[in-house]
C-alpha cells in the first residue's frame, strides 16, 4: 500500500469538513440593519427680521407709559426623533443669551399649541404667561418623536409682551437710556 | 502508521455521512434466463433522479445589508425613508415529484422591525441563465414586520436558476414610515434582523 504522509491525509479530512459544511440546503438567510438616526433640531422663523417691542408715545401730559401690543410674529420649528433606550423626552427651553430687560419691565412669553402642519409626538406647550429673567424657562416639555413643518405658520406660535412688572416702584426706574437689543436663544435638550 | 489509517478511517466515515447529494446508485446487470444461453439476453438499468430542494441568497457584493432613513437637515423637516436595497439574489435547483410544486417562503427568523417603520420586500420574476418550472412572484411587496413566514415565490417545478448574482429572482427591500405613527420613531444605531427564505414542498 502507497504510503501518505500524515499532512496529506489531515489536508483531505479538513478538506471534507468544509465541503460537507458548504453545501447548499432549501434555506438560506442573510442580516439586514435598519439604522434611524437620532436627530435634534431647532429653528426660529418669523415675519419680521427683528422684534420691536416699544413704549407708546405720549401725546398728553400725565398720561402713562403703555407699550405696544404683544408681537406673536415668532415660530418655533422643530424635528426630533428620541431614542428608546437611553432618553425619553425633550423639552424647548428658551434664554436671554445676550443684554437684559430694561429695569422696570418684564418680558413675558406664551408659547402656543402646535399649529398641526407636522406629525408625532409635538410635546406640551407652557401656554401661560412667563416671565423671561436671566434664567432659561422651558416652555414647551415631553416632546417626542416628531416633525412640525417648516417656516412661519409652522410649529409653535410665540408670543411676547413688553408689561410693567408689578412692584411699587417699577415705573420710576424705567430710563430710557436703557433702551436696548437682547439676544433670545431657543434650545432642545434631552430631559 | 496506526494514525494516518485512524485519519483515513474517519475520512471516509465522514464522507459517508455528509449530505452530499451524490448518490451512489448500485447498478448491476442481472442476467435473465437459466445458465443455458439462447439467441437473447437482457439486463435491469435503473435510473434514478435525484430529489433536489436548494435555495441560496447570493449577492455582487455581501448578503449583509442596510436600510438607513435620512436625517433632516432643517428644523421642522421629517426624516425621509426613501432608501432601498436591490443587492440580493434568490438562486435555487428543484426537482419535484409528478403533480407537485414548491414555494419559497420568507421570515424574520431574529430580533424585530423597529417601531414606526415598515420592513417590505418584493421579488423580480425569474431572469438567468436557468431553465424549468420557474416560480411565480406576488405583484405586491410583502410587508415582514412579524415573524410569520410568507409565500414569496409560488408554483417552483423542477427548475435550476442560474448561481450567483443577476440569476434567479432578484430580492428589493424598502423601509417606510408606518402612516400616523411618527411618534413610535426611536432612533436606533445598531438594529439587526436576520431574514431567512425557505424552499418549501406544497
Amino acid at each position: 500500500m502507497k504510503k501518505y504522509p500524515p499532512q496529506y491525509l489531515f489536508f483531505i479530512f479538513v478538506l471534507l469538513i468544509n465541503f460537507a459544511f458548504c453545501q447548499d440546503n432549501n434555506s438560506d438567510g442573510h442580516q439586514l440593519q435598519i439604522t434611524i438616526p437620532d436627530v435634534a433640531l431647532i429653528s426660529v422663523h418669523n415675519n419680521n427680521s427683528a422684534i420691536n417691542l416699544k413704549g407708546n408715545e405720549i401725546t398728553e401730559a400725565g398720561k402713562k407709559l403703555t407699550f405696544n401690543s404683544p408681537d406673536n410674529s415668532t415660530w418655533i420649528n422643530y424635528s426630533s426623533i428620541i431614542g428608546s433606550k437611553n432618553e425619553s423626552h425633550r423639552f424647548v427651553s428658551l434664554e436671554i443669551s445676550e443684554g437684559e430687560v430694561p429695569d422696570g419691565l418684564n418680558l413675558l412669553v406664551t408659547a402656543s399649541k402646535d399649529a398641526g402642519k407636522g406629525n408625532g409626538e409635538m410635546g406640551v406647550p407652557i401656554e401661560s404667561n412667563q416671565i423671561l429673567d436671566e434664567a432659561p424657562i422651558k416652555i414647551i416639555k415631553n416632546i417626542g418623536s416628531c416633525y412640525t413643518g417648516v417656516g412661519v405658520n409652522n410649529g409653535t406660535n410665540i408670543k411676547y409682551e413688553l408689561v410693567l412688572n408689578d412692584k411699587v416702584d417699577s415705573y420710576s426706574k424705567l430710563n430710557f437710556n436703557q433702551s436696548q437689543t437682547i439676544s433670545l436663544t431657543y434650545t432642545l435638550s434631552d430631559n | 502508521m496506526k494514525i494516518q489509517k485512524l485519519i483515513f478511517a474517519a475520512a471516509l466515515v465522514l464522507l459517508a455521512s455528509t449530505s452530499i447529494s451524490a448518490q451512489i446508485i448500485r447498478r448491476g446487470a442481472t442476467a435473465v434466463g437459466s445458465s443455458s444461453d439462447s439467441e437473447k439476453d437482457s439486463h435491469s438499468l435503473t435510473i434514478e433522479i435525484p430529489q433536489v430542494a436548494l435555495l441560496d441568497i447570493e449577492s455582487s457584493t455581501s448578503k449583509n445589508i442596510s436600510l438607513t432613513a435620512t436625517a433632516p437637515t432643517e428644523a421642522g423637516e421629517k426624516v425621509i425613508f426613501n432608501q432601498t436595497n436591490s443587492d440580493l439574489w434568490l438562486n435555487y435547483s428543484s426537482i419535484i415529484e409528478k403533480n407537485a410544486s414548491r414555494n419559497v417562503t420568507v421570515q424574520i427568523t431574529d430580533g424585530d422591525v423597529p417601531e414606526g417603520v415598515d420592513l417590505s420586500v418584493i421579488a423580480t420574476q425569474y431572469e438567468g441563465n436557468g431553465e424549468g418550472a420557474m416560480g411565480t412572484v406576488d405583484k405586491n411587496a410583502i410587508e415582514l414586520n412579524d415573524n410569520k413566514a410568507q409565500t414569496i415565490i409560488k408554483g417552483i417545478g423542477s427548475a435550476y436558476t442560474g448561481n450567483g448574482a443577476k440569476q434567479g429572482h432578484n430580492l428589493t427591500y424598502s423601509l417606510t414610515q408606518t402612516k400616523d405613527a411618527y411618534e413610535n420613531l426611536k432612533y436606533t444605531e445598531n438594529n439587526s434582523l436576520t431574514i431567512t427564505y425557505t424552499l418549501t414542498d406544497n
